[in-house]
């Protein structure tokens, strides 16, 4: 047979070529002797130019044989060989040698077949990627994956089997899964594979599986059923959820716990977060006098409404403050709160920030004081007036001891320089001014007692005012004073242009125009009292004012003492100045009156000349 | 009558310092009152006992409250009001025994 071309043009030649395989006939020196149209056409050759060539020289562009090579191999030891070869393009060939032999059974020369693989080879390695990718996915993860039939044969378990159920993966397989399940959980996983080889979707559901040492393990399934071609089989993901159930059931516990101890509390207890109220309590419910479902609904900010105006400013920065996490937030305060009602209370209120439902939220107690502020002011009320009427004893205990042992002490002075003189045998005349004194004395005494006792029942009742007539009272004093002070030369002088007056008020306007009158006398070292009385009507901050002015020429009141004679004895210092409590009434007694007093120098800036006490009386309403 | 003149008197206890200034031969015995205007008995005795601390000064106070104190600065005696003519003259006479 013709080697060149003896093929060319056979039928089997025709079929050889049409194939997508190499084939090529090599001579016993390895040469090629025939070659196909896809073996020539991979090279960019005609079939004719690869006769007499090597094959290493053309596709692997060697000058020596392939290791390994399956033609050399099949021409050398008469047996056929396979081996996957690269070529230097990168391309992947399946590479088959087979022997050819004579009919002496000799060999005569080899065929080779190669059958290009580079897109398989791919595939392989993508698929060996993957295999590895989703390997250690499998043996990493905590979950364990299980494979079984669809009559729950397991066919495949994952190695985390083992850390969760203390089986090794070749001790289950094989079994059915059901035989791992708790009695009790035997339904529910029945059905859930029922419902995911019907539904085909993925199902979830929670039992119990038994340890290798029998104790049951809370685990959570995912499971589908995955259909490929002739394979079918239910796949699942197992979670051991021991540790979450646990903790869930003490969650419970704990929050159980919480709403009990919080029901029962007396602290009003909410939980504000976003500006919404998360949780209110009863006690909560019972302060404010909003039903639980009420507050519950209201809007962001809404609760703002339970705070007073005038504290909401203090109360929201402590809130943006806490929520901030800023420093010199204030944990404890008061404020005052409004009811549904409208009603005004007073609350104490603790604040704690605290991780609720996964964000940040205020913990607040707080407790109604209402009552116990009320107490604190009437305590405070309480403690004042005892402190007022104890400074009154103390004041009232002084007044007596020290000026009535004054007068006692003139009186008595008196009375033992007559009976010396008597003694000494003097006119009885020289003993008219040691009279005069001791008499005096008495009166003083007597006015005294009456000023305390006036001025006691003023601090401790309250006189009605009314309308009076004013010039018929100042008349009257200046009569008792004259008749007061007869040894005395006493001038009174009135300019009054009006007939009648009428103030408001009350029986004491006498000692007002008393006291003053006295003091004139009492303040002169004049051989003649001068006393000038003027009477006038102002205007001031929108009322009317009676206004009388006594004017003296006494001894007069240096600037630092104007205010001092007025005060309320019992509140200056008792040890710098003299007796009597005459002033400190008439200011009093005014000042139920609504009326003003004040003393002005009769000579501006020359005290010495004499004092002018104006006194201002409101005027009464005429009908 | 006892033997004894009186060579001032003053109104308060500024107008006693002030007259025992002046006084170019100071008095013998002092009598101080205590509640006075101004200056009181106890503020005036020691400012004359600054000034002389040979003073003698009788205290006579209504106001028994200031007796420890008004002893303790200096005064010779003290006199609870109301007290007696016979008293007065005795504590004078008490005090007037060292006299130069």
């Amino acid at each position: 047979m013709n080697e060149k071309n003896s093929l060319s043009e056979t039928f089997e030649s025709k079929v050889l070529d049409s194939i997508s395989e190499h084939v090529i006939y090599y001579n016993k020196d390895f040469e090629i002797k025939w070659a196909n149209r896809t073996a020539a056409d991979s090279v960019n050759l005609s079939p004719l130019e690869l006769i007499g060539k090597k094959c290493y020289s053309i596709w692997q562009n060697r000058i020596s044989p392939c290791e390994n090579c399956p033609v050399l191999d099949a021409l050398n030891t008469g047996k056929s060989n396979s081996v996957e070869m690269t070529t230097p393009d990168g391309r992947v060939w399946l590479v088959k040698g087979y022997p050819v032999y004579n009919i002496n059974k000799e060999i005569t020369g080899a065929v080779e077949i190669t059958r290009e693989i580079t897109d398989l080879k791919e595939t392989e390695k993508k698929l060996r990627d993957s295999e590895e990718k989703y390997r250690n996915l499998v043996n990493n993860i905590l979950d364990q994956i299980i494979e079984t039939e669809l009559d729950g044969t397991i066919t495949y378990v994952s190695p985390q089997v083992y850390d969760i159920f203390g089986y090794k993966p070749e001790e289950v397989i094989g079994r059915r899964s059901i035989q791992f399940v708790h009695p009790d959980d035997i339904n529910i996983v029945k059905e859930a594979m029922e419902k995911a080889v019907k539904s085909g979707e993925k199902i979830s559901s929670e039992y119990r599986l038994k340890h290798k040492n029998g104790i049951y393990v809370n685990i959570a399934s995912r499971g589908q059923l995955i259909k490929r071609g002739n394979y079918h089989k239910l796949i699942a993901v197992i979670r051991d959820i021991t540790a979450q159930k646990k903790a869930g059931k003490l969650l419970k516990e704990l929050e159980e716990k919480f709403r009990t101890l919080a029901e029962q509390s007396f602290l009003g207890i909410a939980i504000i977060q976003d500006n919404l109220t998360k949780y209110v309590n009863e006690r909560l419910t019972e302060t404010f006098g909003y039903s639980i479902d009420e507050i519950m609904s209201w809007q962001p900010g809404e609760f703002l409404k339970t705070i007073h105006p005038d504290d909401i400013k203090f109360v929201v920065e402590q809130v943006r403050k806490k929520q901030l996490g800023e420093p010199n937030t204030v944990d404890q305060y008061q404020f005052r709160g409004l009811k549904k009602n409208g009603d005004t209370i007073w609350l104490e209120v603790f604040s704690k920030t605290i991780n609720y439902e996964g964000k940040l939220a205020d913990f607040v107690t707080l407790i109604d004081i209402t009552e116990k502020k009320i107490a604190e002011e009437k305590l405070k009320k309480s403690e004042k007036k005892y402190r007022e009427a104890f400074n009154r004893s103390n004041f009232y205990k002084d007044l007596i001891a020290h000026d009535i042992n004054n007068i006692l002490q003139n009186i008595l002075s008196s009375v033992e320089l007559s009976f010396l003189y008597v003694d000494e045998g003097k006119d009885l005349n020289e003993l008219k001014p040691l009279l005069k004194l001791s008499k005096e004395q008495v009166s003083r005494g007597a006015n005294l007692i009456s000023n305390i006792r006036k001025l006691s029942e003023l601090e401790e009742t309250k006189f009605i005012t009314q309308p009076v007539e004013a010039t018929k009272v100042l008349n009257k004093s200046i009569e008792f004073l004259l008749k007061s002070y007869q040894d005395k030369k006493i001038n009174v002088d009135i300019e009054n242009p009006y007939k009648a007056i009428t103030v408001q008020g009350n029986e004491l306007l006498t000692d007002v125009f008393e006291n003053i009158l006295i003091n004139a006398v009492k303040h002169n070292q004049n051989s003649s009292v001068e006393i000038k009385i003027k009477v006038s009507k102002i205007q001031k901050d929108g009322l009317e004012f009676v206004k009388f002015e006594f004017e003296d020429n006494g001894i007069g009141i240096p600037d630092a003492n104007k205010q001092i004679i007025f005060q309320r004895a019992y509140n200056i210092d008792r040890t710098i100045g003299g007796m009597g409590i005459g002033l400190s009434l008439v200011k009093i007694i005014l000042t139920t009156y609504n009326g003003q007093i004040w003393v002005e120098d009769k000579v501006q800036g020359d005290y010495s000349k004499g004092s002018n006490f104006i006194v201002l009386i409101p005027e009464a309403e005429t009908k | 009558m006892s033997g004894f003149d009186v060579i001032g008197e003053a109104k308060n206890g500024e107008e006693a310092v002030s007259l025992y200034i002046t006084f170019p031969k100071k008095p013998d015995i002092i009598l101080m009152d205590h509640r006075m205007p101004i200056k009181n008995g106890i503020e005036a005795t020691k400012q004359i006992l600054n000034i002389n601390k040979k003073s003698r000064i009788i205290f006579t106070s209504a106001d028994n409250s200031i007796k420890q104190e008004a002893l303790s600065i200096g005064a010779k005696y003290f006199l609870d009001k109301p007290f007696s003519i016979t008293e007065l003259i005795d504590k004078i006479k008490k005090v007037s025994i060292n006299l130069e």
